[in-house]
């Protein structure tokens, strides 16, 4: 074991996609995971008869085999989409406002969509339309970018994408207003935001619009399994195909000599000889603790500087012992905003007393998730910058977790008309320090890299050839090229590996 | 279609084309300053679930007959504090002797504030037939002994969002330590519920913490112990086991049931409490491990981890982990009862018997993990384990 191909640093769906890659083109590949489980936040938990999701609300760009998406193609060529049950989720989304009162509930389906769009704002129709059809181009066109392998043909793209390249440069707000859409429709179709997690002036158009388009267009899909179904067959298939996976260790140092990776060193000593690394874990843990300072060239810890840590996370998760239908939860997904407002939304979210939220209600895709007349409910949140961290203190933890979950059930009680607090069987909650502890993941943050102005998903992809600092070392997850979410981090994974079977080849000759 | 953003097209594929070259000045134009090593919530993450927590006893306290109380500090040089709690909680401990490494849970009995402003944490350990370690503690450990133990865990704490305002604890025996933290808890003002105990006990002098009991009772009116009497009786106070129509006696119209002790008062506790007609939510039962005796022979277990191979030999009588305790193979193990899934190990080969509190998740059931805590061996078997 002493020297391979590669080490890839942490099992994170970023991390297992780059080792299975690695290891089906036959490379000696090393993975290194601190906790015994495999997914870093794609995995579930037990907590009296309930089994719960951990953190997948619903994969983007998967799809079906007659229409597949990236995700769904790339688990093929892996050879695991077949060992893994998906259902697709219900509808595409409830959003509710509790300062303006507005409730919609959005289907999948282009067609759907644009129909029920129209009802609730006549004369949205054509905009909401071009809205599809842009997200249409730009899928080819990031097809086209990524076969051309970062040189692409300007007058290609002027001559096939010329929408593209139009709308490439902007954020969503600036797009949706050229493109004339009314207001209120602009207001619906911002509700996933918050998957992304930066407000709509400050998002690249391309990356909002691509994401929209794959739910919509695709259909969203869970595993019946929870996410821990994904990662244990993913790992599973890593060390069938002579892969290594080194469970409860940590990579303490990367070797580095002459701005080349020479090779790791774990925590129990143990030196493994590599020139390759794909990290799953953020550059700000890398750079912070697992190099020297003085190896490190300027310009890794200025892309790092630039970049900001993005939202922490906070979930909590309710097992509840009456059925959906009895509780009156007709929704898989709510979305629960104080306002369309994603400025003023993103602000609040810098707040500890924050209550935006994304709730999903487990049975309406999986009616058998949990024991007959019980309902699997689960919260999600972000906290920005140091709100949860200026006041989380040794001495109130679990108060302050009580606070939070206080704000959070009225806050879903209030929104939906729906009273759960009487129906808690069990209840778990996870904050910053919860992700932190499973993952190391600094501060808590879950989305790795804020996806916001010249760090958005575009920009990241066109420089992602020229943003290796130290030979041999890669990144993968959600801080990488391909920025947050779970389709994202697979696939960015995938073109780490991608990247280092392309430096080992080059190496060979 | 044409979508037309600015004003004039053509600037538009400039601008694209400019977004990779404005993203490098911007990162040009970044600090270089170091990135931190650490973050608070990450140091608070370790504080709250440490890897392994390294103490010394204390102080040993004799609390009666087979039963004595340990204090417990950090041992200074590789645990500065000690990981907070919520009462109710327990530690898994961990103890090398006899080139054995043996582990079992104790409920912690001191306040969480003990721990939090005092650092120390009190557990308190009866002798139990064949205990190896509870005999180990109680004959032969010294004030100055080392220990390891992992973070507090378990679920028989309060939560005000699940739980009524009103908890009917039972507890049997050396059960009643979760109750005696809560109780503290209650008067030190980190939780707020009433508690009402219900106490089974031989004889008044099979009576743990009677002392601390009246005094915390005497200060607070939100805490009231009732002693069941079940080999005496005592003029006035109750007698017999905690079944339903006592609890039904002391209970309010609406309350929470917390229930440990050991497996006889569980068991009679399952045919009691379906009586009472609760959701079961309301119920919250902290269960001692069951054991399975039905098989005299012995197995041999090769057990991998990472490169290194060993081969030893498991009763039938005894779960998967004890047999590695025996033999000095480590394997971290939390609840010892099969639901934490601390000590996941995948079963590579070989037969074996669960008892029903085994809680594996279906994938990792089609993976072939098991928990050796709960898990007794039924051929040789070839078990790959963590380090972790």
């Amino acid at each position: 074991m002493n020297t391979v191909d590669c080490v890839v640093i942490g099992a994170g769906n970023g991390g297992l996609a780059a080792s299975l890659r690695l290891a089906k083109s036959g490379k000696k590949v090393v993975l290194v995971e601190r906790h015994i489980l495999p997914g870093g936040f794609a995995t579930s938990f037990k907590r009296g008869r309930f089994n719960f999701e951990a953190s997948l609300h619903e994969l983007c760009d998967f799809g079906h085999e007659d229409n597949p998406g990236n995700l769904y193609n790339l688990f093929k060529e892996l050879e695991v989409v077949d060992k893994i049950k998906m259902v697709d989720v219900p509808e595409a989304f409830r959003v509710i406002t509790l300062s303006t009162k507005e409730d919609y509930i959005m289907p999948f389906g282009i067609e759907n969509f644009v129909n029920k769009m129209e009802e609730y704002v006549p004369g949205s129709r054509k905009s909401v339309q071009t809205f599809f059809d842009l997200g249409k181009e730009i899928k080819q066109a990031m097809r086209y970018l990524t076969e051309s392998k970062g040189k692409p043909d300007s007058k290609v793209l002027m001559a096939k994408y010329p929408n593209f390249m139009r709308v490439a440069p902007y954020n969503v707000d600036k797009v949706l207003k050229a493109i004339k859409m009314p207001k209120k429709a602009r207001d619906i179709l911002i509700t996933y935001w918050t998957y992304l997690g930066a407000p709509s002036k400050r998002l690249g158009f391309i990356h909002y619009c691509i994401m929209v388009y794959l739910y919509i267009s695709l259909n969203a899909q869970i595993p019946i399994n929870r996410s821990h179904d994904i990662s244990m067959t993913l790992a599973n298939e890593i060390e069938n195909n002579g892969g290594k996976i080194l469970y409860g260790r940590e990579v303490k140092k990367i070797i580095v000599e002459d701005n080349k990776v020479k090779g790791v060193i774990l925590d129990d000593g143990t030196t493994i000889n590599t020139n390759h690394v794909i990290s799953n874990a953020n550059p700000h843990s890398v750079y912070g603790k697992m190099i020297d300072k003085e190896l490190i060239p300027l310009k890794a810890l200025q892309k790092a500087n630039f970049s900001k840590l993005s939202g922490k996370g906070f979930s909590m998760f309710l097992g509840l012992n009456k059925s959906k239908e009895e509780l009156g939860l007709k929704e898989y997904s709510y979305f629960i905003y104080d306002s369309f407002d994603t400025n003023k939304e993103f602000k609040l979210m810098h707040d500890i007393n924050n209550t935006s939220q994304v709730v999903v209600c487990l049975n309406n895709a999986l009616p058998d998730c949990s024991p007959k007349g019980t309902t699997i409910l689960y919260f999600t949140t972000l906290f920005y910058k140091d709100a949860f961290s200026k006041v989380v203190t040794k001495e109130n933890y679990f108060n302050l977790k009580d606070q939070l979950t206080e704000n959070f059930i009225s806050t879903f009680e209030k929104a939906v008309g729906v009273k759960i607090r009487d129906s808690i069987e069990e209840i778990e909650v996870a904050t910053p320090l919860t992700y932190a502890h499973y993952t190391d993941t600094p501060d808590g943050a879950i989305y790795g890299y804020l996806t916001a102005d010249l760090d958005n998903m575009m920009p990241r992809l066109m420089r992602m050839y020229n943003e290796d600092y130290i030979d041999g070392l890669k990144f993968c997850g959600g801080h990488a090229m391909r920025s947050s979410g779970y389709n994202s981090s697979y696939l960015s994974g995938d073109l780490a590996a991608k990247f280092t079977l392309g430096d080992i080849k080059e190496e060979g000759k | 279609m044409k979508v037309k953003v600015g004003l004039i097209g053509i600037f538009d594929m400039l601008k694209f084309k400019n977004l990779g070259k404005k993203r490098e000045e911007a990162i040009l134009k970044a600090e270089a300053k170091s990135l931190a090593k650490d973050y608070k919530v990450n140091e608070l993450a370790r504080l709250y679930h440490p890897y392994k927590q390294h103490l010394v006893i204390k102080e040993i306290i004799d609390e009666g007959k087979d039963v004595k109380s340990f204090i417990l500090i950090p041992d200074n040089e590789l645990t500065k504090e000690l990981a907070p709690f919520k009462a109710g909680s327990y530690l898994s401990i961990y103890v090398e002797f006899n080139n054995q490494y043996l582990s079992r849970t104790y409920s912690i009995s001191s306040s969480p504030k003990d721990a939090l402003v005092n650092n120390f944490y009190k557990i308190t350990v009866k002798k139990v037939d064949n205990g190896a370690l509870s005999t180990y503690l109680l004959d032969e450990a010294k004030v100055g002994m080392k220990l390891t133990s992992t973070e507090p865990g378990g679920f028989l704490t309060f939560n005000k969002f699940r739980d009524s305002s009103d908890v009917i604890a039972i507890a049997g025996g050396v059960g009643i330590t979760p109750f005696i933290s809560m109780a503290k808890a209650i008067i030190e003002e980190e939780e707020d519920f009433n508690l009402t105990i219900l106490y089974g006990v031989k004889t008044q002098k099979d009576i743990l913490f009677k002392d601390e009991l009246n005094e915390i009772t005497s200060k607070c009116n939100k805490v009231k112990v009732i002693y069941v009497y079940s080999d005496e009786v005592v003029e006035g106070e109750e007698h017999g086991f905690i079944g339903a129509e006592l609890i039904k006696k002391y209970a309010p119209s609406n309350y929470s049931i917390f229930a440990t002790g050991p497996r006889g008062l569980l068991d009679f506790l399952a045919i009691e409490l379906p009586k009472l007609d609760l959701e079961q939510k309301y119920i919250r039962l902290e269960q001692s491990p069951l054991t399975i005796k039905n098989d005299d022979n012995v197995y041999k277990i090769k057990v991998i981890l990472k490169d290194e191979v060993k081969v030893i030999e498991a009763k039938g009588n005894e779960t998967i982990l004890q047999a590695f305790e025996r033999n000095n193979i480590v394997v971290r193990a939390k609840c010892h009862l099969g639901g934490c899934g601390y000590c996941r190990s995948k079963l590579l080969n070989g037969k074996y018997e669960a008892t029903r509190f085994e809680k594996l998740d279906p994938v990792d059931k089609k993976f072939s993990y098991i928990h050796p805590c709960c898990s007794y061996p039924r051929s040789d078997m070839e078990i790959e384990i963590f380090e972790y």
